[in-house]
């Protein structure tokens, strides 16, 4: 080996002959490594700590400060708790039937069946699934209470409406609610079924209703099961709804809610010791899913894909009738909540005309309301943005066991209740160094991790669309690891940002159970002035609130449907 | 160009080991070939050469200059991929300027550079146009030209061909060895097509479990295949155990005789199908087994016909002529192979060439 000359290019070789070694290359990983560390400390500070927080508190005896099992017996035996975590379940339960009897017939007309707008009835469904359930709540209150249109018109004729408040209202709004969840999963399911297995049923002499149950079905089983799952895990988790609507029916996240309020100063070791039988709820029956679905898996062939069948006659009259009778009940609150908006209102008391007095009322008392929910979302939007980008790079193109780990650790605000993770703030962010409460940071926060896995499952899943070689071949040619993200990999991802970006929007805007707890005068947003306006019988005030709130959401699915190529398929 | 050598190169995942010691001394200049099946450690080496794995031990030296542990921007290998790479959002002298514009050419000759290689791929007509309205041909030749107008000193390709279809991959085939010979372009090209390894190289290295097998020009690897494994993966091969004894070799019966100099003992004979012909050979040069037909495949230029030489299975691949094509199951016949035409293995599991 004799003198080496440099090669001729502009990058200046570092070295020359070296010995060959072992050493990893770096700079190859440096860039990654600093965003990984990163990454993993956000997570640490805003997810494993406020939980931490929350685990540990929920063994220490309020009164002595000492370690104590009594707070978990006290809620695992006292009837008072024992009856609201049968509640709990009750309603998620339900909720999830619900959602599923209604999910998975209107999914398999629409996927087998030419019904007649399509596109209506997907895009109701979307708009039922971004609207806020509590405002669900109210209005089915308006429609079906005690002093509701429909009540009050079927008393006229002598008929008593039974009751809505309690456990069936509450089924009722996370039916409504939800469906779309199952609907939309199954429905894309049901699409990309190879036509082969039912024909070669049909071959083998299985007839229609056969063949939809024993292999259809099962086929589409592990879709119908996320979306279920799904319903399951947000019906036990919400506030809202069994707060205004269940009267006094208590569920965990509300009596979680108010012990925290009545424990407040003090140690909340009850409020806790429920939280952590919500996230323990919650998890089980993720796990459970996991645990059924690990023994389905189906290699997918997209070779056959399934025809859509003509509706004629009575059965396809009533097909129609089922799925817009569905969507028209799923979009009913929007419809409510719009019309209650525009009534006229003197005080709290709706004078019969209509009028703008609501929304007057909302641009002269609480401007700072609206502008807190706007700003609050966009900076959670934001971070939620940049957080995604470099999480699901790393999770998606770096298969180590941390990367594991840290794409384990983000399925964890799935499952914690929004109450709880709040409570876990209160208790992490309260003393200084770190004394947050009552500031617009710490809500922020809270929104930004409690929404952060949504923006990393929607980057994530375009930045599995894009081949690595591409980001290979820009390293190839020279650009360093972080600039051959920039320039190649993030162009190629803006419209999937975007379209998270959008879906994160949504969600931030209309938190109301984790941000009821951390709130203050000056920090209210518009979910929790809704709240409070109907629990104080101001139903113009919250409707004008409800419908900014809508409207906003709606701005942002016409932008996801625009960018997006499966539309609604964006959604789950 | 450059010469490339790689000494002592090892790369494991686990338990798996990827890249057993591969030490590889390729010309300047030359078309050198990665052959093997897939698993074989053919695409692993070549990414290590590139900086995308980051090998456990050994050295990656461009003329004398040692790469091995530089990042993979840092390299100057020209890499050509498999699923062509090309990026989405740019148009296609865009794709081409990349690496000229992470070098700071200055503009004018960036212009000229990638006219000219637009040129010469004959894509100088679709300049302007967005990767999603070509077809896969033509993506490709953007990977080629951008790979190509950096003026690497190596250029490494991972499969191009294997993506498109069978008529568009000898015409590209034909096109990449004139531009490398044009441009004189020491190139590492990894393919699983035997046909196309033999079609395009000076030198094809085959590999299998990690190791390279042997390295020699197509002709020799095709003809003198230093062990069983490459005798049976490059083209196809007649197996035949075999007897050695006082320096003669028995197959069924027959006897033919060995090179001086092996030991007695088993050993496994292989001769290529087109050299089994139909018919009793001159026995003093021939050895003349007789069997019966097991198939007749008529395959356009020739006749493909199994034989099962009491217990020997044989293809004999021979002209298409009227007798022949005419041959049924279960007739009896008579093959015959020149004494020349036998190379000799070891009897043992992937057995080194005796002779």
């Amino acid at each position: 080996m004799t003198a080496t000359t440099p090669p001729p290019t502009t990058t200046p070789p570092p070295t020359t002959t070296l010995p060959p070694s072992r050493r990893p290359a770096i700079g190859l990983f440096n860039f990654w490594n600093g965003v990984f560390a990163l990454c993993l400390a956000v997570i640490a500070v805003l997810l494993i700590a406020p939980l931490s927080e929350v685990f540990v508190v929920g063994f220490v005896d309020p009164e002595t400060q000492g370690f104590t099992l009594g707070n978990y017996v006290r809620v695992l035996t006292h009837p008072y708790y024992v009856g609201a975590l049968g509640n709990t379940v009750l309603v998620g339960v339900g909720g999830m039937i619900g959602a599923c009897l209604v999910g998975v017939p209107l999914a398999y007309f629409v996927a087998r069946y030419r019904v007649t707008g399509r596109s209506v009835i997907s895009t109701l469904a979307v708009l039922a699934l971004v609207s806020p359930p509590f405002i669900g709540a109210y209005s089915w209150i308006l429609v079906l209470g005690n002093n509701g249109w429909v009540t009050k018109a079927l008393r006229e004729f002598g008929i008593a409406m039974p009751s809505i408040y309690g456990t069936p209202g509450i089924i009722l709004v996370f039916t409504l609610k939800f469906f779309p969840f199952v609907y939309l999963m199954t429905e894309s399911a049901l699409r990309s079924i190879n036509r082969s297995f039912e024909e070669a049923a049909a071959n083998l002499g299985c007839g229609p209703l056969a063949r939809f149950f024993r292999v259809t079905l099962p086929l589409v089983f592990p879709a119908v099961s996320s979306g279920a799952i799904l319903a399951f895990v947000l019906s036990i988790a919400d506030f809202g709804t069994p707060a205004i609507i269940g009267r006094n029916f208590r569920t965990l996240s509300t009596i979680a809610y108010n012990q925290y309020t009545a424990e407040m100063g003090g140690t909340p070791s009850i409020a806790v010791a429920i939280s952590v039988v919500m996230i323990v709820i919650s998890m089980a029956a993720v796990l459970l899913q996991r645990y059924f679905l690990s023994k389905r898996r189906y290699a997918g062939a997209l070779t056959n894909l399934t025809e859509q069948k003509d509706l004629t006659g009575p059965f396809g009259a009533l097909v129609h009738v089922f799925c817009y009778l569905v969507v028209v009940l799923a979009a009913l609150p929007m419809i409510v909540v719009f019309y209650t908006s525009v009534l006229a209102t003197n005080g709290p008391v709706f004078t019969g005309a209509f009028g703008l007095s609501s929304y007057r009322r909302v641009w002269n008392e609480l401007p700072n309301v609206v502008g807190n929910s706007f700003s609050f979302a966009l900076a959670a939007v934001v971070l939620i943005t940049i957080t995604s980008a470099f999480i699901s790079y790393i999770v998606v193109r770096r298969e180590t066991w941390l990367s594991g780990l840290l794409d384990s650790l983000l399925m964890v605000p799935y499952v914690v209740p929004g109450v709880v993770m709040a409570i876990g703030f209160a208790l992490t962010f309260n003393k200084p160094p770190v004394d947050l409460i009552g500031t617009a940071a710490i809500i922020v926060m809270v929104v930004f991790i409690r929404r952060l896995p949504y923006g990393v499952r929607s980057t994530s899943s375009i930045l599995r669309q894009i081949k690595p070689s591409i980001e290979e071949a820009a390293v190839n040619l020279g650009a360093p690891p972080a600039l051959a993200f920039l320039k190649v990999t993030v162009p190629i991802m803006i419209p999937g940002i975007v379209v998270g970006a959008m879906m994160s929007f949504i969600t931030a805007i209309n938190e109301l159970s984790s941000t009821l707890l951390l709130y203050t005068g000056a920090t209210a947003t518009m979910p929790i002035k809704i709240y409070s306006a109907v629990l104080d019988g101001e139903f113009g005030l919250a409707a004008a609130l409800s419908t900014i709130l809508l409207v906003s959401s709606g701005i942002c699915v016409f932008i996801v449907f625009r960018l997006s190529e499966s539309r609604e398929g964006a959604f789950v | 160009m450059a010469r490339v050598r790689i000494t002592d190169l090892k790369k494991s995942y686990g338990e798996f080991t990827a890249l057993k010691n591969i030490s590889l001394d390729i010309a300047s200049g030359s078309f050198f070939t990665l052959l093997g099946p897939s698993g074989c450690g053919k695409t692993t080496l070549l990414r290590a050469i590139a900086g995308f794995h980051i090998q456990d031990a050994g050295g990656i030296y461009v003329d004398d200059t040692s790469i091995g542990d530089r990042p993979a921007h840092l390299r100057d290998v020209g890499m050509v991929f498999q699923d062509y790479a090309v990026f989405p959002h740019l148009s296609v002298e865009d794709n081409v300027a990349f690496g000229l514009r992470q070098r700071k050419v200055p503009a004018e000759e960036r212009r000229r550079r990638v006219a000219e290689i637009l040129e010469i791929v004959q894509l100088g007509a679709l300049a302007k146009r967005m990767p999603h309205q070509l077809s896969g041909g033509q993506q490709q030749r953007v990977g080629l030209a951008r790979a190509l107008v950096i003026r690497p000193k190596v250029l490494l390709m991972d499969e191009p061909l294997s993506n498109l279809d069978a008529k568009l991959r000898v015409e590209l085939r034909r096109d990449i060895r004139g531009l490398q010979r044009e441009f004189g372009i020491t190139t590492v090209y990894v393919t699983h097509d035997q046909e196309e390894a033999l079609a395009i190289s000076d030198q094809v290295c085959v590999m299998y479990g990690g190791v390279a097998q042997q390295v020699a020009s197509p002709w020799d690897i095709y003809s003198r295949a230093a062990n069983l494994f490459v005798a049976t993966f490059v083209g196809s091969n007649n197996r035949l155990k075999a007897r050695l004894a006082g320096g003669h070799a028995t197959i069924a019966g027959a006897v033919l005789p060995a090179p001086a100099g092996l030991a007695d003992g088993a050993a496994i004979l292989t001769i290529r199908p087109e050299k089994v012909r139909l018919g009793a050979g001159d026995p003093a040069r021939e050895l003349t087994l007789a069997g019966t037909v097991r198939y007749a495949m008529f395959i356009g230029r020739e006749l493909e016909l199994g034989v099962d030489c009491g217990g020997i299975a044989l293809t004999a691949l021979v002209p298409p002529e009227t007798h022949a094509v005419g041959l049924q199951p279960g007739e009896a016949v008579e093959v015959s192979m020149s004494h020349a035409d036998f190379s000799f293995y070891e009897d043992t599991d992937n057995g080194r060439l005796l002779a």
